[in-house]
């Protein structure tokens, strides 16, 4: 019995979760996050907000204080093979051995059960990676693509990605988006910790915002936008329902309350920058759903 | 066999990870190893001390190639990000460091045999092709070999832990930590003896001790003796393998 089928589905469960470090202090204190399968969940927040520790708790690199974090049931710290074999992580650095791609597959494809190796060659090719070379003589975007498409190909029903874009260039940038697209499926949690926002627009299904070591929000995408709508306007005081404006470049883009049913795109960074200065009023528009739905 | 701890493919995939990844360091190690041997048997054919150059030169190999090989053993654990590959690598805690430790241990005593034993056939021929002199062969299966391999087993668990709890030159601070406690020992001992003979001036000629006293004392030198011989060779490694497992398990990043 696998054990996606053991635990019923549910993939990550964090409850009461408290860590910090020896001399930076608490940072995470009762926190609590259930993570939905099926779709690319990004963890956005300020630098220190505990995005990276998150993930590599979650991945058992980090024993939690007190609270639980489990991966299909296990606590993570115990780094059971099983689950660890359900659970691919790419840090923003990560090392790989002096060694060519082949030797890595022979080495390390193994320890995952369902390796697929057609599909890890179409991910080569996709990238545009060199075989004949060792790992340690790519480019710093090269490794991590490698990475990536060992990842995937792995078909981990987690995939941990932290800073995922950072040092890819433009063109790769768009392959990784459209790869990691195609790899979504229904029993796969896919959560991404970004600063770049706008290299993850159009991507992300749901949206997590860490806070001073708390879950500040976590809406689905359809759910922000049927909920919120960016405008552009030349003096954001003559726009109803203002949320958040900022100044851009011929006027203030203005986030507002989507009363309309608008058809909008929502600007990630924008969106962020709201929730960190007016979360109130964030919270008070999501909650309205929540409340619809009690009732 | 496959239990929840103890999958003997994982552990056979963990081994194939350290071969395929270390295999040209050791290969140019076991290289530079055999080259500076091979000067050596031809700098000493001459010399009547060819005769005893394996039973000087197998123990150094064997301890001090040995001890560096051991104290790099967990280096992965202490290189970031190269500890976050390893720790998330889909093997229990009990597999990695069973790989590790038969690495160093019985796979590292079975390379140096088969290894010296090689170079020992390397150096007859040699230096029977350059000086004419027929030079000893090593055997494998000498008692004094197998005695010097027990307390490589024995001794190497401490290097083994060393490498798991030491961040960095795991070595030399394995070497002073076991310095500092066989002085504390010594120190330990040197009391011991100052409380019993208090009695008697250092300077004393007349150092006489009681019959029953000097037998009484002789029981309880063996008694200690034969305590310290069982913990050193039944005790040492079992315990020194249990805290690196520990350790080990309870490493983060």
């Amino acid at each position: 019995m696998s054990l996606i089928h053991y635990y019923g589905g549910k993939m990550i469960e964090i409850k009461g979760l408290s860590f910090g470090y020896r001399k930076k202090g608490k940072l995470f204190q009762n926190l609590s996050l259930d993570i939905k399968p099926g779709r690319i969940s990004g963890l956005l927040g300020k630098n220190g907000a505990g995005k990276t520790t998150l993930l590599k708790i979650i991945c058992g690199l980090l024993f939690p204080h007190s609270g639980e974090c489990k991966v299909f049931g296990v606590d993570s710290y115990r780094r059971c093979p099983e689950s660890l074999g359900e659970i691919f992580f790419i840090p923003e650095e990560f090392y790989l051995p002096s060694i060519t791609p082949k030797e890595y597959i022979n080495a390390f494809a193994p320890f995952y059960g369902r390796f697929d190796i057609v599909k890890f060659n179409e991910y080569l090719k996709t990238f545009e990676i060199p075989l004949g070379v060792r790992l340690t003589s790519m480019s710093y975007g090269q490794k991590k693509k490698f990475l990536l498409a060992f990842g995937l190909a792995t078909a981990c029903k987690i995939l941990l990605l932290d800073e995922p874009t950072n040092g890819l260039d433009i063109p790769s940038k768009s392959q990784f988006r459209k790869t990691l697209a195609s790899a979504v499926t229904d029993d796969r949690v896919i959560l991404v910790s970004t600063h770049q926002v706008r290299d993850m627009e159009n991507l992300l299904d749901s949206i997590i915002i860490l806070d001073n070591g708390e879950i500040i929000f976590q809406q689905e995408m359809d759910s922000i936008l049927s909920k919120l709508s960016v405008k552009l306007a030349s003096d954001p005081s003559y726009i109803e329902d203002v949320i958040y404006f900022e100044k851009t470049l011929g006027g203030y883009a203005v986030l507002t309350e989507n009363r309309g049913e608008e058809d909008t795109k929502i600007d990630l960074e924008l969106l962020f920058n709201a929730i960190i200065n007016n979360k109130e009023r964030l919270y008070e528009i999501f909650s309205k759903e929540v409340l619809a739905h009690e009732n | 066999m496959k239990t929840k701890h103890l999958d003997f493919l994982r552990l056979f995939n963990l081994i194939k990870i350290e071969i395929i990844t270390n295999y040209r360091t050791l290969l140019l190690g076991a290289g530079a190893i055999t080259g500076v041997l091979l000067f050596l048997s031809l700098a000493t054919v001459r010399s009547s001390f060819s005769w005893n150059f394996h039973d000087t030169f197998y123990p150094f190999v064997l301890f001090f190639v040995g001890y560096i090989f051991t104290s790099t053993a967990f280096k992965e654990l202490h290189q970031y990000p190269r500890n976050y590959s390893y720790l998330t690598l889909p093997a229990s805690i009990l597999e990695k460091f069973l790989t590790k430790f038969l690495l160093t241990s019985a796979g590292f005593i079975i390379i140096t045999l088969i290894g010296y034993f090689v170079f020992s056939i390397l150096a007859a021929v040699l230096t029977n092709l350059v000086f004419g002199r027929s030079f000893p062969l090593f055997d494998p299966f000498n008692s004094d070999v197998w005695t010097v391999i027990k307390v490589y087993f024995i001794t190497q668990s401490i290097f083994l832990f060393g490498s798991v709890y030491f961040k960095s030159h795991s070595l030399l601070k394995v070497l002073l930590s076991s310095f500092l406690f066989s002085l504390f020992i010594s120190l330990l001992f040197l009391l011991t003896f100052k409380i019993v003979f208090h009695s008697y001036s250092m300077y004393e000629l007349n150092f006489s001790v009681d019959r029953y006293e000097f037998y009484q004392m002789e029981s309880l030198g063996r008694a200690i003796a034969t305590v310290s011989k069982a913990i050193f060779h039944y005790m040492l490694a079992p315990y020194f393998w249990v805290l690196t497992f520990l350790r080990l398990k309870e490493t983060e990043v």
